[in-house]
């Protein structure tokens, strides 16, 4: 098992590139299900949630072919099978994205429960209830969710909860269902627009993306198209606040500032000095230390939950105390005992981490325990003193692409090694 | 097809298009018969993960059969998708 080692101390200078968004291209990827035709996914991150889903594209019997330059071909013609297994689920919740797709347009689908999560409960009760609303056959036997229908039929639904991965499914399925859908409360995240897009360049009419009611007139056929998924917004929160923790000078190149206004207002609170031009983002600190901010998470435009753990790190090193109010996950603090490990002063009440800053963090062994906690590990290593070794970093590996990679190409001091 | 595996002084040249639809058929075919292949992948003129795949079948092969199998001028673009995924030492390339 592979960890990271992280001389801390280094300021980091430079530029970088960011990468496709991860929790785009899985939709994306799951839509191509609806093609009549090859559809090609642009801006794709090797990641190993990617792997994982042109693996269980695979296991269908669906054609899927990589280039050089990391652009996916999926060809769905030879499938053969509607059935996503637990193997595949149990190590990638978003598998649950296959289950709309394929039952709009084969008819039937067999996706495996997903089991426990680190951070919290994801329920899929709303992708359950969307589809039934839409006229399927649903039960849940043997740890599937096994789905059949004739032809979806168009309904108007309102989730109980914002879920995004909810209205993806809901809104891949009514793509190709009979009639008009109306899904009310649904989430607005940069992502669900991005998959919106997607399906409207195969051809579905889709209006509203991006707004809590969108609206999908069902069409009788998709097909295949060329498109490029839309940057990383957590990838670029995350290296902005890794220049903001080291009082550096970045500047993240093949992004959309359009989509970080939340993050990037914070880190203007904290001190930095931001610059935005169409595809790129700035940030300075001048060298200064950044000043404690108070964040609260919530469901796009607001604060994002996939940020928290970083901001966590940039207060554990800030002037004066911050707090960090989660409220759309349960417990999703688990990365605090370990920064707590490397001296930073946090206390957890509930929902809420009240972070003092410190004048030094010090070097610790320390384990990852979900892809955005390992962010904060690493940050926090950036400016501890010592060398800091973060274990588990499977975690990270799922959501970043070439991190250590892109680190050490701004200034700082890690390196990847087994054991 | 748009690839083609042709034999000529022991060895084995492959060019062309290798992707989903010309590596089956080239899968299927006799590399067997002269001993221990060698494959030369100078005149392959586009590829994608496909072509991989087919280097990694034909190498399981060689591994089942007891024999070695050696690839010749592996383009770039190949090359990149090998590191990507991690394969690239895997494969039993040589100049």
């Amino acid at each position: 098992m592979n960890k990271l080692l992280i001389q801390g101390g280094a300021t980091l200078q430079g530029e970088i590139r960011i990468s496709g968004a991860k929790n785009a291209v899985l939709p994306i990827m799951a839509a191509t299900l609806l093609a009549q035709g090859p559809a090609i996914v642009e801006n794709v991150p090797h990641l190993q949630d990617v792997t994982t889903t042109v693996e269980l594209l695979g296991t269908m019997g669906v054609q899927v072919v990589i280039d050089e330059t990391m652009s996916i071909e999926v060809d769905n013609s030879t499938i053969t099978s509607q059935v996503a297994p637990y193997d595949l689920v149990k190590t990638m919740r978003s598998s649950i994205l296959v289950l709309g797709p394929l039952l709009a347009r084969y008819g039937k689908a067999e996706v495996s429960l997903p089991g426990g999560c680190a951070i919290g409960s994801r329920p899929v009760d709303i992708h359950i209830k969307g589809l039934q609303a839409m006229g399927a056959d649903i039960e849940v036997v043997n740890g599937y969710i096994k789905a059949r229908c004739d032809r979806l039929q168009g309904a108007r639904f309102v989730m109980d909860m914002v879920t995004v991965t909810g209205t993806e499914n809901l809104m891949m399925a009514a793509s190709l269902a009979k009639g008009k859908t109306i899904l009310e409360n649904a989430a607005r995240e940069p992502e669900v627009v991005d998959l919106a897009n997607f399906l409207n360049a195969m051809g579905a009419k889709i209006t509203g993306a991006g707004t809590d009611t969108i609206t999908i007139e069902g069409v009788d056929g998709l097909q295949g198209t060329r498109y490029r998924v839309v940057p990383d917004r957590i990838e670029t929160g995350t290296f902005l606040v890794a220049g903001a923790i080291t009082g550096g000078r970045v500047k993240l190149k093949n992004t959309d500032p359009t989509l970080l206004d939340s993050v990037l207002d914070k880190l203007r609170d904290s001190g930095a000095e931001i610059q935005i031009g169409e595809d790129w983002i700035s940030l300075d600190m001048h060298g200064q230390r950044p000043r404690a901010i108070n964040v609260r998470t919530a469901p796009y435009p607001a604060f994002p939950t996939d940020m928290q753990a970083q901001f966590t790190a940039l207060n554990t090193v800030a002037q004066g105390t911050g707090t960090i109010v989660e409220t759309v996950f349960e417990n999703r603090f688990m990365h605090v005992q370990e920064i707590r490990r490397m001296g930073a002063d946090i206390e957890v009440e509930g929902n809420t981490a009240i972070v003092r800053g410190v004048d030094k963090l010090t070097a610790a062994p320390v384990m990852a325990t979900d892809l955005r906690a390992s962010a904060s590990l690493i940050l926090a290593g950036l400016v501890a003193k010592g060398e800091t070794e973060v274990q588990r970093i499977y975690h990270i590996d799922r959501g970043y692409e070439l991190i250590e990679e892109k680190l050490a190409y701004l200034g700082a001091k890690i390196r990847r090694v087994p054991g | 097809m748009n690839a083609s595996l042709t034999f000529e002084q022991g060895i084995y040249h492959l060019s062309g298009v290798l992707d989903f639809q010309s590596v089956v058929a080239l899968r299927d075919q006799d590399i067997w018969s002269a001993g221990e292949p060698q494959i030369d992948l100078a005149n392959v003129s586009n590829s994608n993960s496909a072509g991989i795949a087919l280097l990694l079948e034909w190498l399981k092969l060689a591994q089942q059969k007891g024999v070695q199998i050696k690839y010749h001028n592996l383009p770039e673009s190949l090359g990149v998708i090998a590191r990507a995924y991690g394969v690239d030492q895997e494969l039993p390339v040589t100049p």
